[in-house]
């Protein structure tokens, strides 16, 4: 069994990588660089143990602006997220959204309660956020984007569930810190 | 001050500002010490007025209501499901594109 590896960039980092939308490849190609080098986000890779990198996202600090008080407070927004054209429509996506989100609720280093994305406004894209991933739609009359947010308590509630699944997020989730990569084989006892 | 980075199309605004939110008197006095606070907001996400706002809160409400032991089951299968995919590449398959 050979296991995925998921580890930080650093902003020269060169990486062979095609998602079939050219706004996100150029993105991941020109703009993450600059990105990175003004610590305006951070970027991750998702490889196999061959080296061959299936998904690549980026990672940014923000703030939810939610419609009252109660509905506020710092986020983690995703800049970009593309999976290799070679391994789309596998479910990668999707999971990695799902583990950065477990990670979030259990290394909160800074306090995060909400993640953001400002989705493309296609069908396809607006269903992946909302029934894979647990988004929630705002304001998607007539843009090219649409913002969506998650509400991390509802991730935490669902983590309580399970002690266990706690547990091996838990031990995945300070592989991450300890050492800026994790093979996935220890995040599952 | 507001600096714009375009990332490609997507774009991040960085505000060094003061917002409304920490002018409450709770908040002024660290800025009255000269501490600056630097927040990136996502720039898609503007205050909602009018209709937006109404529309918002209409599916928080309901997604709220809806957040039940059932939704947070859905949630958590789905981080289980996460956490297995990635045990085993054997799982995902190269294309033939």
């Amino acid at each position: 069994m050979s296991q995925f590896i998921l580890s930080r960039l650093d902003w020269d980092d060169e990486v062979d990588f095609d998602c079939n939308d050219l706004e996100i490849d150029d993105y991941f190609q020109r703009g993450r660089k600059s990105s990175q080098q003004n610590l305006a986000s951070v970027s991750y890779c998702l490889k196999t143990p061959h080296q061959t990198a299936v998904a690549l996202f980026s990672l940014a600090n923000g703030y939810f602006q939610g419609f009252d008080e109660y509905s506020r407070g710092p986020s983690v927004t995703i800049i970009a997220l593309g999976v290799h054209n070679q391994y789309q429509n596998q479910g990668i996506g999707r999971n990695i959204i799902r583990f950065i989100q477990a990670f979030f609720v259990l290394n909160n280093k800074t306090g995060c309660r909400y993640m953001t994305v400002s989705a493309s406004n296609k069908v396809e894209t607006i269903r992946f956020y909302e029934d894979y991933c647990h988004f929630i739609r705002t304001g998607d009359r007539g843009m090219a984007t649409v913002p969506m947010y998650h509400d991390l308590m509802d991730t935490k509630n669902a983590l309580e569930l399970d002690p266990e699944l706690m547990r091996n997020y838990e031990i995945a989730a300070k592989q991450i810190m300890h050492t800026g990569s994790t093979p996935f084989e220890i995040a599952v006892a | 001050m507001e600096e714009n980075f375009n990332l490609s199309s997507r774009k991040v605004i960085f505000y060094y500002r003061l917002p409304e939110d920490y002018r409450k008197p709770t908040h002024l006095s660290l800025f009255e010490k000269g501490m600056k606070m630097a927040i990136v907001e996502d720039g898609l996400f503007p205050r909602l007025s009018g209709d937006d706002a109404a529309l918002f809160q209409q599916r928080a409400k309901s997604r709220q209501e809806g957040s039940n032991a059932q939704e947070l089951r859905k949630i958590k299968d789905g981080l289980k499901e996460a956490l297995e995919f990635f045990k085993d590449t054997n799982k995902v398959r190269l294309s033939n594109k």
